[in-house]
Formats: structure tokens, sequence, C-alpha cells
């Protein structure tokens, strides 16, 4: 499986380098508008980058054929698999650790909100780990061809997701608020739980696809 | 006789097309290249991809090295070495990268048989992929294949597209892969002139049946194309043709023994065929 991880590593290299640009970009947004809200958006837009920008790879191991050249490698289908979602962590790590840059950044001058951090991190990782978990197991089954598009709905179902959490929550208590830090938490943990059924899914797809 | 590979009643049909496997048994034995020929969409991708598990066949057995391959049997897989008709590897990669990833794939990955062979193919180390021409990605493909200690090679039309040069230099590439008994490759193509030139056994395919299966020698010089006039077919015992197309003025008929045949039908010229016209009899011909 090593070797699955280096090469899904490579095909996303490039990706890899336009999401750090793009998240170190965004650091610069507190020069235009400042407040711990704009910081929280910072940091998840900075933890989602680099799970938004999986398609493309996806796209070219379709293209090339590799999806079905590596059947023929000494692996099993499960071990792709297993190379996929580690891949996707690595991914989100990356965003987790380009974020870091706002978090010196406001801490060096001064502004660093402890509770808007938390928040911003919950929602960038909510909207990554959704987004991952609904598009792969379609884009297996699909095709890779309409990633793009998959993704901004996934993105959209996963604000969608929070919506219904909230509302929920807001049903067994009125104090509840949307961008709250319980709504938060339970809509991460809605997100990991999602995860792990994505990756059953996938699993379960990539066992019977043909190539 | 060992076998590398053997291929008994695979079947496969799709639930959206009409096509279907049918049945399809061959055998390569050790030390052979067995030339797996037939039209655009007579099998050929279908049956190698079914041998490989990349599609599920519905019956039938293939068995490699007398084992049968599940999905867990990565050791097997570790045996093989295969071209597909496309790029094959993301083409961000270099093959200076393409080393790292297969070095962490195979056991017996041998960095230094792999860069030789890129040395040999003039492939450059450190160019992406997608920048290499057809010809070049191909080589890169058969590179890998040679690189791990394979013993079978299963190449689908990895000749197609490429000059005459590059063709030749492939070509010779196979032969010296065989020259140890313990190796194989089953090699489809559309291009019958490179099986003539290396390949030890012929399987026809059409329309999803593997209509024959032949020594190339047999083929080459102990087959034969009689050309008759009308009166002359009349007279020939459908016993002893394979197959028979009618064109303008006489009748091509295939025969699997050329002098058996003069001898019998004195006054029939027959020729040596070539495994293109052996294939467009079979395809083509009524029998």
């Amino acid at each position: 499986m090593k070797g699955l991880l280096i090469n899904n590593y490579y095909s996303m290299q490039d990706n890899i380098k336009l999401s750090f640009g793009i998240a170190l970009a965004v650091v610069l947004i507190p020069l235009f508008a400042s407040g711990s809200k704009v910081m929280s958006m910072i940091i998840a837009v900075q933890t989602f980058v680099f799970a938004s920008n999986m398609g493309t790879s996806l796209q070219m191991d379709e293209t090339s054929k590799w999806n079905k050249w590596e059947l023929t490698l000494p692996v099993t289908r499960t071990a792709v698999i297993n190379a996929k979602y580690i891949s996707f962590i690595f991914l989100i790590t990356m965003g987790l650790a380009s974020s870091l840059v706002t978090l010196l950044l406001h801490g060096f001058i001064g502004e660093l909100d402890v509770n808007a951090v938390i928040d911003g991190y919950l929602f960038g990782l909510q909207l990554a780990i959704t987004s991952i978990a609904i598009v792969y197991p379609l884009i297996l089954k699909l095709g890779a061809e309409k990633s793009d598009v998959l993704l901004l709905t996934a993105a959209g179902l996963s604000i969608g997701l929070k919506m219904v959490i909230w509302y929920i929550l807001y049903m067994f208590n009125n104090d509840i608020n949307f961008n709250g830090r319980t709504v938060g938490i339970v809509s991460t943990l809605a997100a990991l739980l999602l995860f792990a059924v994505s990756y059953l899914i996938s699993a379960r797809i990539q066992r019977h696809k043909e190539f | 006789m060992t076998y590398s590979l053997e291929i008994k009643n695979l079947t496969k049909t799709y639930a959206d097309s009409a096509f279907r496997l049918d049945n399809v048994s061959f055998a390569i034995p050790r030390g052979t290249i067995m030339g797996f020929v037939g039209e655009n969409g007579a099998g050929k991708t279908t049956t190698m991809n079914a041998i490989l598990n990349t599609v599920k066949r519905d019956g039938g057995s293939v068995t490699f090295f007398g084992r049968e391959m599940e999905d867990q049997d990565t050791d097997l897989r570790e045996q093989l070495g295969v071209v597909f008709d496309a790029v094959n590897f993301s083409g961000v990669l270099t093959p200076s990268k393409l080393s790292r990833v297969m070095a962490g794939v195979y056991r017996r990955w041998d960095p230094d048989m792999y860069l030789s062979s890129l040395t040999r193919f003039g492939i450059p180390l450190n160019v992406k992929i997608k920048q290499l021409s057809r010809g070049m990605t191909m080589k890169l493909a058969l590179a890998v294949a040679l690189s791990h200690g394979a013993k079978l090679l299963i190449l689908d039309e990895a000749t197609a597209g490429l000059d005459p040069i590059v063709r030749d230099e492939i070509l010779d590439v196979f032969l010296e892969f065989v020259e140890d008994d313990s190796r194989s490759i089953l090699m489809s193509s559309h291009i019958t002139s490179d099986l003539e030139k290396i390949a030890d056994y012929i399987t026809f395919i059409h329309r999803g049946k593997v209509i024959l299966t032949e020594s190339k020698d047999k083929l080459i010089y102990e087959y034969g194309i009689a050309r008759c006039k009308a009166g002359q077919f009349q007279d020939i015992d459908p016993a002893d043709r394979l197959a028979y197309r009618k064109r303008d003025y006489q009748i091509d008929v295939l025969v699997e023994d050329r002098k058996a045949f003069e001898r019998k039908y004195a006054g029939i010229i027959v020729d040596r065929g070539t495994i293109d016209e052996i294939m467009l009899l079979l395809i083509k011909g009524d029998q």
C-alpha cells in the first residue's frame, strides 16, 4: 500500500501546491477586513481548500486509466480504497497545518480569539470531511468527469447537513445557535460518522466495480 | 506441458450489450508467446480484463501457473506484468517518481533493471509522463513490466500506434524476455505482422468466441490457401476445407494441410497464407 500512497501524493502534488497558494493568500484578508468572524472563516477556508482540490487528481487518474491498471498490481481492491482514504486524511491534515499561519499571524498582532479559532476549525473540518465523504463514492460510481460539480454540490449538502443538525437540536433546545459550538461539534462528529460510512460504501463499490 | 496461463470456458456478458464472451478457452505454455488476434470488438480486451479480474467473469476458470487468482492473491500478481492500450500511469508523475511508486508496490522491484530499460528505450527520467509521446509511454509501461521479475506479460495492443522502428525494438525485447523458459507473453494485436515475427501460437477470436488456436509455424508452413475456380471448388470435400471466401474470379479456400491438399487435388494452386489472410478467411469466410 505504501506505493499507492506515494502515487496518490504525487498525483495530488500540483493541487497541494495550488492549495497552499490559496491558503496563504487568504491570510491577507484581515488587511481588508478584521474581526473574529473573519478569522474563523479564513481558518475554515484553509482547512477545506486542500480537500476541494482532490477532484483534479482523481480525474487525471481516470484519464490515464491508472484506476484500472492499479488492479493488476499486487494490491487488493480494499488496499486501493484504504490508500485513498488515508490520502484524504493527509489532505485534511495539510489544511489544518496551513491554517497555523493564520493563528501565528493573529497571535502576533494580539487578536487571537480562541473561540473563533475553534469554530473555524469545526466548520472547516465539517465541510472538508463531509464533502469528501459524499463525493468520493459518487466519483467511484459515476466517474471523475464531473468531480468539480459533485464537489460543489457536496459542499452545499454539508452546509445543508449542518442546518438539519441545527434544526434537530433546536427542537430540543431553543437556545441552540446555528453558528454555536454545540452545532459545530455535533456536525463535525456527524461528518466523521459519514466519512466512516463513506469508506465502507467505497470499499463495497470498489469490490464490485468493473474497469 | 506446463502452462503459465490456462483459460477454460470463460464467459462474460454485459447487461447493456448483446456482446458476450462465449466459452473462451486457450492456454499459454511456459516459455512461449501467444498472439491474440481478432477484429475490433471481437472480445480481446474483454478477455484480458476477465483474465486480470478488472471485470467480473460470469463463468469459467483462469489459472496462472496452476492457480486461480482471487483479489487477495497478490503474490500471483507479483508475477504479472501488464500493459494496457492507455497511458496507464498518472500524467503528473515522472519516470523517476514512478520508480518510487513501484518500489512501494512490488516486493521484487529492481530499480537498476528499470533504469537500464529506460536508458535502452531512451526515456528521460525527469519529464512528466503527460509530456511523453505514445511510443515513449508504451515503452515506459514495458520498462515497469520488465523490472519486477514478472513471469507472464499480458499486453493489450501494446504496439498499436507505434512506428515500425519502435515496434521492432519492442518485439526484440519480447523475444529476449522469453529466452528464459519460465516466462511467457500473451499479446493482443491488430498488427499481425508483429505476431508473425515473434509469436509461437496464435489464438483467433471472433464475436466473443475462439475460432482457432494454433502454432504459428503450423499456420504459416502447413496451412495453406487454395486458389480455386468455381468448378474446382465444387470438387473439394467439405471436410478438407476450414473456410472459404468467394472473390471476383476465384474462391480462396483455407486448408489445414497444404501438401496433403495439393496431393489430393492436383491442379489447384495452394499458397502459404499470412496470418492476416488466414484471419480474414476465418472471420469473413464461410465454412
